[in-house]
């Protein structure tokens, strides 16, 4: 296909504006896909992002519509996965940006208007849900106005009920630009994505800029110069189907016997060993996880079955890190690394749904600089290998500078959050007549606790949050260590801002007290900084659990009450002689307590 | 390897009327609101059903009939004659056969009375529940606790050998309020009493509520005080704790129920009932159309048998023999299964001593106090 005949696009939304649903009717509407072969968020291939709603990892699929090529790009909606969304769009020429008619513009919204003119796209606003009877496309067409973008160029539709949907393909073609003719140039192919399939190794979804490429061909992989073979080549439409090359503009995924997804980095660019481009595409930066925390089978036996899952898992996502590691109280396991909350959230769902394990996450953590008395420089990820008190000198922490966009109403309650935080406020501007930007410096550990969801409930979901890395500062930290039935459990401890100290430890004990299930003893809960215990609260014995009812001859319901009973327990840590919940060790996490 | 293979030893009878007046607040068992019509549907498919098991139980006997439901109460004295006589003219009964029938006392009055005695049934367990009429409308109950008393005089002129329901541990009960229940059942001196902690079943009128927020569960420490309260006022007058929900006076224990706790055979009959013949666990069709219409086509209305492996038998031995207070005699352990208990369960065994909640003598094993109280815990220890 000539070049005039492609356009390369993708579709950003807030989460639940009906991305997924917009994607499935342009599909349904050109025959990309039959009707019988229809389900619900075609796009979304895991089962926990139809079930959560949300688009994960970034899908392409072509349409064939009126002599044009279409590929639509697919983009996750979350901020843990930004940078999912940067890659897609680095792929395309135009965005859909889909507006929920009922409740308007809202904060990703915003994020993803940002991205998308970073990188040069054609917007065309769909306002979506227009049969919705709280929908009001006025609002959303002022809305529209005061952030910059022409609401006579909307296009009111109904994803759902398939309304105005050859409007939006039209605007596709007449609306977005045709990628660049560059086909003599040598090949320069961007990897957006990348899968791993156990049968044919790392499927790279590529978005060709410059050239060719055909099956045959010898390709280079510029960051480390690696060489292999194409044994295919191909475009979603939206199965795998496979053509016998690729051309500049074009959208598709080349199979070419890689077993490593980490030698097919998404951001690098694919050339020919013979003749290779001069320079590689500018790539996207490398991501780095923010957030460790620890990964354990809550029955030991299941090591081996959690380190295979982990490493198949990667394949897949090599955003995710791990190295394993010991804790005393929950045996071994892994210590891992992933983009933020949500990230280490799915990647738990998914070891616990794909890979049938029973996992104890311990509370997320930031990597923290310790110099001892000793002079030492020591790096740590894991709050349980803090050195004692007394031999620490200096403790820094990283600081992150955090862009926060709110209607100005919401200022009020957004300041007061980030102080509550430990946030130096920097500056506030307005960008357009009611809303501000906010930014603050704060300590990267804050904003990993539940500080993402607080600031979306003090703001009714408008405010985004972007941040940055500035380095580490120093700061007065304590490790807060958690004894349970008097012995100190290391996966709850947890480094906390020294001021707050005595306040988050009364706090955590008491969180545990509501976690933690009555035993058939006493258990004291205590709270210790630098073996002063100061906090306890006492977890009453458990005096009465036994089942009185008589259910006639049906014993098979006792035997499944006493299973469920058992099966309860083994999703529990023993600690000592304490069964402890997964929840627990995630309780340091929440900020409120819920009274 | 199991002595009782097909209800070779004499064996129990359930027979589930799935009829009520009314639908309680709790009660997740299988009743539907009945009439002529249906009754008559329903009396014709259990004669059948019986006629179907005739020659399977040649040479077996008839240890006890238990009429369950629903509420048998609503059957009238001549049909459940009826059914008497249908058991006694196709199965071996034992000489002293005991026959019991629940009843609501809003269904009984004292005619009714005297008929079912002239019918055979020689016990009547009566679901009062209790003699408070808030506590009774919050359960659902149609009688009041005026009603229940007449009903409870009339009975005892009739039946030596009758047993009172009590519920407690409700929403919001307090202590005094149980102790009021159980003092007024107490003086009517029945031979056997029952003692049911309120369970919240899903899909119940109460569960609802509870989801609504409408209703919080009692603490902890309050249903633990009245039970052990219960437990303790009991045994001073003279009642003996031989279950844990199960109080009787000596020789009057139900010997229906001991049969499920001993782990013996039963045969159950009627829409919804449960069987097990000493290897094999079956239940029956829960709808009573279903029920009906497969009878009608000469099939036992069974809707699925559930083959039990060796070690589900033992732990079933196990969980439902130590709800009796006296615990498992370990010379029938190992004479059932050619195995000795402590080969089987040593370490749990060590364990729950170890915690105070099993002990051991030369005979027997036996919940403690605290393991009674913690009866689900103990249990499930012996789940293989």
């Amino acid at each position: 296909m000539d070049c005039q005949h492609i356009r390369n696009f993708c579709i950003i939304a807030h989460i639940d504006h009906g991305k997924s649903t917009l994607a499935d009717r342009l599909l349904e509407y050109t025959n990309t896909i039959a009707d019988r072969e229809m389900k619900e968020q075609v796009l979304d291939n895991m089962d926990l992002e139809r079930e959560r709603g949300i688009t994960i990892k970034a899908q392409a699929v072509r349409i064939n519509y009126n002599d044009y090529e279409l590929n639509l790009i697919d983009t996750p909606g979350h901020v843990d996965f930004s940078y999912e969304v940067s890659k897609s769009l680095a792929a395309a020429e135009g965005a859909l940006l889909v507006i929920d008619a009922a409740q308007g513009v809202e904060a990703q919204t915003m994020a993803n208007i940002y991205l998308a003119l970073e990188n040069d796209l054609e917007i065309i606003p769909i306002i979506n849900k227009i049969d919705l009877d709280s929908a009001n496309p006025q609002m959303v067409k002022e809305q529209l106005l005061e952030i910059g973008i022409d609401p006579d160029e909307a296009i009111l539709t109904s994803a759902k009920e398939g309304t105005n949907i050859e409007e939006v393909l039209n605007a596709v073609i007449e609306r977005i630009p045709a990628p660049e003719e560059n086909r003599d140039k040598p090949l320069r192919a961007l990897v957006f994505d990348s899968v791993y399939d156990s049968y044919q190794g790392v499927i790279a979804y590529v978005r060709v800029v410059d050239g060719k490429v055909k099956v045959h061909d010898h390709i280079k992989m510029m960051a480390n110069d690696n060489k292999y073979e194409v044994d295919e080549l191909g475009v979603f439409n939206p199965t795998m189907t496979s053509v016998d090359n690729l051309e500049a503009g074009e959208v598709g995924y080349i199979i070419a016997g890689i077993k490593d997804v980490r030698n097919c980095r998404v951001g690098d660019t694919v050339t020919l060993s013979n003749n290779p481009a001069p320079k590689p595409l500018p790539g996207y930066k490398k991501v780095k996880p923010m957030v460790y925390s620890g990964l354990y089978p809550s029955d030991n036996n299941d090591y081996n079955l959690l380190k295979d899952a982990l490493e198949k898992l990667q394949l897949n996502d090599a955003s995710l890190l791990f190295e394993p590691e010991t804790s005393e109280a929950l045996g071994f396991g892994f210590r891992c690394g992933f983009l933020g909350l949500l990230h280490m959230e799915i990647v738990q769902e998914r070891l616990e749904r794909e890979y049938d394990l029973d996992l104890i996450t311990t509370a997320p953590s930031v990597i923290y600089k310790v110099e001892t008395e000793d002079g030492e420089h020591l790096e740590i990820e894991n709050p349980a290998d803090f050195p004692e008190q007394n031999e620490i000198e200096v403790i820094k922490e990283p600081y992150v500078e955090a862009t926060i966009h709110v209607p100005e109403e919401y200022i009020g309650s957004i300041m007061e959050l980030c102080q509550e935080n430990r946030g130096e406020f920097i500056d506030m501007q307005y960008v357009d007549q009611n809303r501000v930007a906010l930014q603050y410096k704060m300590p990267l550990s804050e904003i990993i606790t539940d500080f993402f969801n607080q600031l979306k409930s003090k703001s009714r979901g408008y405010a985004t949050l972007d941040y940055d890395m500035v380095g580490y500062e120093e700061s007065d930290l304590v490790k807060l260590d958690i004894l349970v039935n008097k012995e100190p459990v290391d996966a709850l401890s947890t480094i906390v801002f020294e001021e707050d100290a005595h306040y988050e430890g009364q706090k955590l004990v008491r969180k545990l007290k509501k976690l933690i299930p009555k035993q058939m003893f006493k258990v004291p809960v205590q709270a210790a900084i630098d073996n002063n215990i100061v906090a306890r609260v006492n977890i009453p014995a458990k005096r009465k659990d036994v089942l009185q009812k008589c259910y006639g001859g049906d014993v098979s319901r006792k035997r499944k009450l006493l299973e469920k009973q058992k099966q309860g327990k083994k999703r529990m840590k023993k600690v000592g002689k304490v069964d402890i919940p997964q929840e627990a060790f995630m309780a340091v996490l929440e900020r409120d307590e819920d009274e | 390897m199991s002595k009782y293979l097909n209800y070779d030893s004499p064996f129990g009878l359930y027979i589930h009327i799935p009829f009520c007046k009314s639908k309680c607040n709790y009660c997740d068992f299988y009743s539907i609101k009945y009439n002529d019509e249906k009754k008559q549907q329903y009396i014709e498919a259990l004669s059948k059903e019986i006629e179907l098991y005739t020659d399977r139980l040649r040479n077996k006997t008839v240890k006890t009939i238990y009429f369950g439901g629903g509420t048998p109460s609503v059957l009238s004295p001549k049909k459940v004659e009826h059914i008497i006589n249908k058991i006694t003219s196709n199965f071996n009964l034992i000489d002293d056969i005991e026959i019991s029938m629940e009843a609501n006392p809003a269904s009984l009055n004292l005619e009714k009375i005297i008929k079912y005695k002239e019918a055979g049934i020689n016990r009547l367990s009566l679901g009062v529940q209790s003699f408070l009429n808030k506590e009774l409308k919050f359960l659902g109950r149609i009688h009041t606790s005026k009603e229940a008393v007449k009903t409870i005089e009339q009975v005892k002129k009739y039946f030596d050998n009758f047993s009172l329901d009590i519920i407690f541990a409700l929403p919001g009960q307090k202590l005094e309020d149980f102790k009021y229940s159980l003092n007024k059942a107490i003086n009517f001196k029945p031979v056997h009493l029952s003692l049911y902690n309120l369970q919240i079943e899903e899909d119940t009128p109460l569960y609802n509520r509870l989801e609504a927020g409408e209703i919080e569960p009692i603490s902890e420490k309050l249903d633990y005080q009245m039970y052990n309260f219960a437990i303790k006022r009991l045994k001073d007058i003279g009642y003996q704790h031989y279950e844990i929900s199960n109080f009787a006076q000596s020789g009057y224990h139900s010997k229906h129920n001991l049969l499920y706790w001993q782990y013996k055979p039963y045969l159950g009959l009627g829409p919804s009932a449960h069987g097990f013949n000493g290897k094999k666990r079956y239940y029956n069709i829960i709808d009573l159309n279903s029920y009906v219409d497969v009878l009608s086509k000469d099939k036992l209305p069974i809707k699925k048998k559930i083959n039990l492996s060796k070690d589900e038998l033992i732990s079933e031995m196990m969980f439902m023999g130590l709800r009796l207070i006296e615990g498992v005699s370990k010379r029938d352990f190992q004479e059932r299964f050619n195995v000795s208990i402590h080969d089987i369960y040593g370490e749990a065994i060590k364990k729950l001593k170890k915690d105070n909640l099993l002990k051991e003598s030369d005979k027997k094993l036996y919940l403690t106090k605290k393991g009674i109280n913690l009866g689900n815990i103990s249990f499930a220890e012996f789940l293989l």
